[in-house]
Formats: structure tokens, sequence, C-alpha cells
């Protein structure tokens, strides 16, 4: 097998090792309940007991003691639920199922709910069994639809049962890092009030009845609700995938000056914002373009501001301005004549400037005749071919200076007089 | 702790969140009761992770009968995978460095059942397409033509998202 040499697949292979999904509180706290000390031997023995009593019904003596059938995220699905149900319902029809009050149950039905529902009979067959009973939580519906064949029979019950569901919806359902994000409950089934408990997801609790949230990382959030009543049902409901946060866009740029034109340079701007759909620029003159990399003539002198506004396509938007110097005051120190065979041409504030930069000379009909990047070697009035700079005429000098660590460019250009 | 590797583990091998959910409440509920069963023998964590792959397994021939693709037609079993693997040379060493684990996740969920399980216990189990046949109980054959068929497709979902990538950084 070659498989070892496969680059796909040991991409993939290291892309996957060690990967960790995010922690989500709601599901521990479900893994813990199905953690009860009896586990799964127990879980499994309650679920025979509870068919006995469907199918035995009054033959059945039994002594339940608070058998605590708790609602959980899982139990919502129909088939579930409905078995639940149909226990109860068959447990109701028998005289000897006590149950603490019936209107209570059918509500418990109604709105998805199951909780601390109290059965007191007895079983004298099953006696022996009792002490493994008490205040053991079911909620692994996998077992049930593993020991319990009624399952199947009851699930038009379910669909009866749904009819009016707690619901809720949160006011966007993408949005970007950082925004709020208001819940609204939009069904409450007939009856059930108490206290609300809002799970967001990102592992924040609320206790409003319409809270809001503020998701801070980019992903998929499952939000769930628990409205919990003074007799201590509760009424639960989970919207999977409810909020999906996508990443704030982050603009940025940079840019390198393009031409070889001294006198009019024309900068090509890089665009390395992330995160954005569109890009829109704004000048000092407040011309706009929306180019994504666009290239701008800077016709005069001095500082030229540029803004950067980008926006995604959920409307999240991020700005920034930065400022591109051309030719700036100071002139870099630059003589302003030369001597040919007395000076060498290089600015001062090259000598000393710890950056990165790029020295072109230019003959009078525009030519570059020289060029270094090196401080100490500056132009001495050589030109090409062996020959030496006109006297009486003016060279452009033109000077890019290179920020290392922005990779920016900062523009100067001058005009020397070779001088006798 | 194990969750979020687990859960990694069980998101590879099922549709989406909730079975994974499934797959991993049952297994950590099988690993707590059967604790007094490890032996020490190797790490814990794959010992746990031995359990969640063989829950996979078995929730996968639980559902096997379900599946239109298993039990192929004959010309598949003698399918030839070096042939497709040399096919495919040309374009072996594509870089998915751009891709995110939550990408290689999300193409393995939108594979088929038969598909997701072959792929996941070849690549990332290290089965061999005979231990694939015993434990989902189907052919070599099958195994052999399923892998290459998860392969191409995830290649394909998984160029779709580094593609999305690449638009995205250059806008």
């Amino acid at each position: 097998m070659n498989k070892l040499y496969n680059t796909f697949e040991n991409q993939l292979r290291d892309k996957l090792a060690g990967h960790e999904m995010p922690y989500e509180p709601q599901h521990w706290n479900d893994l813990q309940s199905n953690l009860r000390p009896q586990g799964r031997s127990s879980s499994a023995l309650i679920v025979a007991l509870l068919a006995t009593f469907t199918f035995l019904g009054g033959l059945g003596i039994a002594s339940y003691q608070a058998i605590n059938l708790k609602s959980t995220a899982k139990v919502a699905s129909s088939k579930d639920l409905g078995l639940e149900s149909a226990v109860v319902k068959k447990s109701q029809s028998k005289a000897l199922v006590t149950v603490p009050s019936s209107d209570s149950m059918s509500e418990a039905v109604k709105t998805n709910t199951t909780s601390n529902l109290s059965m007191h009979s007895v079983s004298t067959e099953n006696k022996t069994q009792t002490p493994v009973v008490p205040n053991t939580e079911i909620n692994a519906p996998t077992e049930f639809a593993n020991n319990a064949n009624p399952a199947e029979a009851t699930v038009p019950l379910a669909a009866e049962n749904q009819k009016k569901k707690l619901a809720f919806a949160p006011s966007v359902s993408t949005a970007c890092a950082g925004s709020e994000i208001e819940f609204k409950v939009t069904s409450l089934p007939d009856g059930v009030t108490g206290n609300y408990i809002w799970n967001f997801g990102d592992g924040k609790f609320k206790a409003e009845t319409a809270p809001s949230n503020i998701y801070t990382k980019p992903g998929h959030y499952d939000v769930s609700l628990s409205i919990t009543d003074d007799n201590g049902r509760i009424t639960t409901t989970v919207l999977n995938k409810a909020i999906v946060i996508v990443p704030t866009p982050k603009a940025d740029f940079t840019w390198h000056f393009d031409n070889v034109d001294p006198d009019r340079p024309t900068i090509k701007v890089i665009n390395t914002s992330a995160n954005a759909s569109s890009s829109e620029w704004t000048m000092k003159d407040g011309s706009k373009m929306t180019d994504i990399n666009p290239s701008i003539d800077l016709l005069s002198q001095g500082k030229h501001m540029l803004a950067l506004q980008v926006t995604n396509q959920y409307g999240c938007s991020n700005g920034t301005v930065k400022h591109i110097s051309v030719n700036s005051d100071l002139n870099l120190g630059a003589p302003k004549a030369m001597k040919i065979g007395k000076d060498t041409f290089m600015p001062e504030a090259l000598k000393s400037n710890k950056h990165n930069f790029i020295l072109t000379i230019y003959d009078p009909s525009g030519n570059a005749v020289y060029e270094t990047s090196n401080r100490s070697k500056g132009w001495d009035g050589s030109l090409s071919g062996g020959s030496q700079a006109t006297i009486g005429q003016n060279y452009q000098w033109r000077v890019l200076i290179i920020n290392d660590l922005t990779k920016e460019e900062k523009y100067f250009n001058g005009t020397l007089n070779i001088i006798p | 702790m194990f969750y979020g590797k687990m859960k990694s583990v069980c998101m590879r091998y099922t549709r989406d969140n909730d079975q994974a959910m499934d797959v991993l409440q049952e297994g950590f509920v099988k690993v707590f009761n059967n604790l007094d069963r490890y032996t020490g023998v190797g790490s814990f964590e794959g010992w746990i992770r031995r359990i969640m792959v063989n829950l996979s397994i078995d929730r996968f021939r639980k559902l096997k009968h379900d599946f239109v693709l298993l039990g192929e037609n004959d010309n598949l079993e003698n399918w030839d995978i070096h042939s497709n693997e040399q096919e495919e040379e040309k374009d072996g060493d594509d870089a998915i460095y751009d891709i995110t684990p939550e990408q290689i996740i999300d193409a393995m969920q939108q594979l088929s059942p038969a598909y997701r399980t072959v792929f996941n216990l070849y690549v990332f189990e290290n089965y061999s397409h005979q231990d694939i046949a015993e434990a989902l109980e189907i052919s070599v054959g099958t195994s052999k033509s399923n892998y290459a068929k998860a392969r191409k497709n995830i290649r394909k979902l998984l160029s779709k998202s580094l593609n999305l990538n690449l638009t995205r950084e250059n806008e």
C-alpha cells in the first residue's frame, strides 16, 4: 500500500491531527445526565419497567418513586417524544398509576415536556428491583429506541401533541462578529410560564424573556430556550445553528510607486483587507474609487490622504486612513548642486536612514542614468558608456524609501544642477 | 479533555452536529461504563477513539440496507484503484494548506454515509480495504470503489472551498 506517500491523504491527516471542536456546555450537561451512577443497564431496566406498565397496566403493582423524565434537547425529536407520551398516556388510563394532576400531564405532553413526573404504584414482581429506580434520570432516546418496540406505534401521537411548540427567533440569523442579536419568543404553548433560561451557545446565558447577545467569534451557534415553571416543569426548545457569525472585515492596504516619471509619480495600491467583499477609496479631494487595487496619479507634492472603507456582504464595514508622502518638505537634505570629480550625490537623510531605498538619477531627457540602493555609493556624475554629466544641466533624482515592516513606499524627488 | 478531539472524530463520521453529538454521547457513556475494561495497553485517547469509531461502524451497519450505493455492479468489484492513483498523480501534490479542518469535516459530512465511512476508516484509521470490508460487511471491491469515489468527491469539495478562500482573499 503506498498510502504513506500519498500527499493528499497525508495533508488531510495532518490537518485533522489533534483537531478539536469547540466545547458546548449544553451537550456536556446532556452527557452528565447520561452518566448517572446506574448507567446504561439501569436505564434499560427502567425502560423495561415502563414497558411492563404499558402492557400489563393494572396487573403491575410497583413502587415507583419520583421517576424523573427530564426533557433534553434530544428528547424533542418526534420519535422519542412519541414514545414518552405513549407511555404517559397509557399510564394515565390505568387506575393504579397516580399522577400529580392530569391537567399538568396533558400540558406536559402538549409542550414536548415531561419532567418530574411522579408515578406511585406497586408491583410485587418488580419489588426487588425498586431500589435501583428512584431518582434516576432517563434521557437517552437511543436506549428507548433500542429497547422498546412500541416506539413505532406511537409516532402519530407525537404529531398530534406537537401542535403548538415553544419557538423563538433571532433578529438576524447571520451577522458579523461583534453584532448584537436579539431573540424573541414567537410561539408559546398555552399555559407555559416561568423562568426563562437562554443558552446562546457561546458559553453565555441569560434569564430575560427577550434578551440580546453579542457574539464575538465567528462560527455556528445553537441557541436554546428553557422555561421552568413553579412546579419544576421544564419546556425546552433548541434551534440548531440558529446563528451564523461571520468574521468582521478588516481594512488595510500598502502601495508602491509605479512609474519612472519623477514629476508625476503614480502609485499602485495593494489592497490587503480581509473578509471583505467590496472596497471604497476616498482621496483628499473627496473623489472616490471602488477598484480593488487602484492605480492613483499623485499630481502634487505633499502628503496624500487615502482612505479605504471595506464592507462584507452582510453590510459590516471597517475603514483605515493612510498618508502617502510625495517629496515632503525635508527633501532628504539633498544638495542642489554638485561638482563632478569632487562630490558624489547622496541625499543626507539616506546616509543615516535605516530603511531600504532606491535612488535613481534621470538625465534631462528623462532616461535613468544611475540607480543604487547602497548608502555609500552616491552618484559621481558618470554616465553609461564612460561619459560624464554635462555641466550646467539639471538632472532629476528620485528616491523611494521602503518601510520594511509595512512595505509602504515614500516618494521623494528633486533637481540636481551640475556645476563646474 | 478528549471531548473536543472526539467530537472532531464523530463529526467526520456523521452528517451533522446532531448526529455527531448522538454518537459522542453514546460513546462517552460507553467509555465511562467500561472504564474498568481499559487495560492500559495503548493510549487512553486511542482507546476512547476506538470506541467512537466502532460505534460509527455499528451505526453504519445498522443503516446499511438504506444505501443504494452498496452492492455495486460487478465490474466495480474488479475496479483497479492503482490506475486511478496514477491518473491523479498529476494533480496529486495540489496544496490544500489553506483549507481549515472545519472545511475538511464539512466536506466529509457532505459525502454519502458509505463513502464517508470507508474514507474515514482508510485515511484516518489506517484500515486496509480488507479490514474495511470485514468491518462494514461489504466486499473489498466495494470498499475500493467507494474509497476512490469518496476521495474524488472530497477533492472536488475541497477545491471548491479553496477557490472560495482565494476569491475572498483577492476581493
